[in-house]
């Protein structure tokens, strides 16, 4: 259940270090969190470890979140988002043959949210469809790949220029797309 | 490069994918700082990218709260509802202090006068007098400031302890509240402690109410019966001063009991045990 807060009030709860702060994070920004961490890492168990030490890292370093620089939510993905994309470099991970090459990843997403409870199966349905190919290899390979822009340029085979003024049309398809409506 | 040029460049969209330089981040968040149009546009980029990564939403399994719960718990330390030692004679002390400051900055600017007195004749005495007197003004000055920084340092803790305790006691949803019975032969019958273990967050905590005081070296621990088995819930404080403690998060239990350990707990019973409630 989500429970409606405002942003300043939850994050007076959680610098307090309050259990109701927790209770209200978690109903309100965990599905997100695991979201993203689920797209970096597939293997589910290794994906439920480190939603947990996001969760612990939210808690221990909400007092070093900075409000000037960014919504709540930008700053508890960017939390989520590196947490497992330095999982995936740790060398147990590599070991154990955890790392899913993110062409692999790229390529079976739609397969893979079929066999798991999509939220907003309407909401991956715009972006997966209507996003052109170009701009959302991109978008993975940058955001939920860890990859720089030099490393994308490579992969592509694409001068870094072009990286520069893909991700610039990218994210305005993006923006777009979010104003669309589609049918379920 | 101006805010203009930035906002063309596609470095604020290569900045919300956690792709930018370490150069382009600084120069980020300094036009962004600087210019409400930078600003306005990097917030539109991140809610673009909100947007698009919140449609991947994929709720956790069922369990996983519980988990998080008692991850974070370990991270939080256990502050005792009321500080141990009572906060009410410092500032008595502090009192006490400042008027023994103001004492010495009196008798020695009396001396001083006298001195000054005597000296009155003599102009380049006059001035080291004066040096002296000032720099004595100076210090004490200074050593008032520091006492009234100390006493504000002590009311801000005591002011956060309280916060903290109303913020325990908030988090406490419907608590199931367990009276544990003395079961160690030579303690009085009114002997108890009370556990209250919340519905909802199963989180557990502990009033010793009147357990015995512990000798030195040594703590309560409370233990979860689990499947027959003792899990620990952890150590507390017991004696003068300590009330209500929140311990650790215990999904399920048939009975809780208290031993006494060594300082720190252990990690399966040792002790003897002291009160006891099943469930």
């Amino acid at each position: 259940m989500k429970t409606k807060i405002e942003e300043q009030e939850l994050i007076a709860l959680l610098r307090a270090r309050s259990q109701r702060g927790l209770r209200i994070l978690y109903d309100n920004y965990s599905a997100a969190l695991f979201g993203v961490i689920s797209r970096i890492i597939t293997d589910n168990e290794t994906a439920e470890d480190v939603l947990q030490e996001a969760f612990v890292k939210i808690w221990n370093n909400i007092d070093n979140y900075d409000t000037s620089k960014g919504r709540l939510f930008t700053w508890l993905l960017n939390v989520a988002r590196n947490q497992a994309i330095d999982k995936t470099r740790s060398k147990d991970f590599k070991d154990a043959g955890k790392v899913q090459r993110i062409e692999d990843s790229v390529y079976s997403i739609d397969r893979q949210n079929n066999s798991t409870i999509a939220v907003d199966q309407i909401g991956i349905k715009k972006f997966t469809e209507q996003l052109k190919p170009e701009h959302r290899t991109l978008i993975e390979l940058l955001y939920f790949g860890g990859y720089t822009q030099t490393e994308a340029a490579k992969e592509l085979g694409i001068p870094l220029g072009t990286v520069k003024t893909r991700v610039k049309i990218a994210i305005q398809q993006l923006r777009e797309l979010a104003g669309v409506k589609l049918e379920p | 490069m101006n805010a203009q040029e930035l906002i063309s460049s596609g470095i604020l969209e290569m900045y919300v994918l956690g792709a930018a330089t370490p150069e382009e981040q600084a120069l980020v968040e300094q036009l962004a700082k600087t210019h409400p149009e930078v600003k306005a546009a990097l917030e539109q980029c991140q809610g673009d990218v909100e947007g698009y990564v919140a449609a991947f939403a994929k709720e956790p399994p069922a369990a996983m709260f519980t988990r998080i719960a008692a991850a974070v718990e370990k991270e939080t330390p256990v502050i005792p509802i009321q500080p141990a030692t009572p906060g009410g004679p410092a500032r008595p002390a502090s009192r006490y202090a400042m008027a023994a400051s103001l004492l010495l900055f009196i008798i020695s600017a009396a001396f001083n006068v006298f001195l000054l007195m005597r000296n009155s004749g003599n102009s380049s005495e006059l001035a080291a007098t004066r040096d002296k007197l000032d720099r004595e003004r100076d210090s004490t000055k200074r050593v008032i400031a520091e006492i009234n920084n100390r006493a504000q340092t002590e009311m801000d803790a005591r002011i956060a302890a309280q916060r903290n305790a109303l913020d325990k006691l908030a988090s406490l949803h419907n608590p199931a509240t367990i009276t544990m019975k003395p079961v160690k032969n030579d303690l009085p019958a009114t002997t108890n402690a009370q556990v209250y273990w919340c519905s909802d967050t199963h989180v557990v905590c502990i009033d010793p109410m009147n357990l015995p005081a512990v000798p030195e070296g040594k703590q309560y621990q409370l233990w979860a019966i689990v499947g027959g088995k003792p899990v620990s819930a952890g150590v507390f404080d017991s004696g003068s001063g300590a009330e209500l403690q929140m311990l650790q998060v215990i999904p399920k239990a048939e009975a809780f009991a208290v031993t006494l350990e060594k300082a720190g707990g252990v990690v399966a019973p040792e002790g003897e045990m002291y009160v006891m409630a099943k469930i």
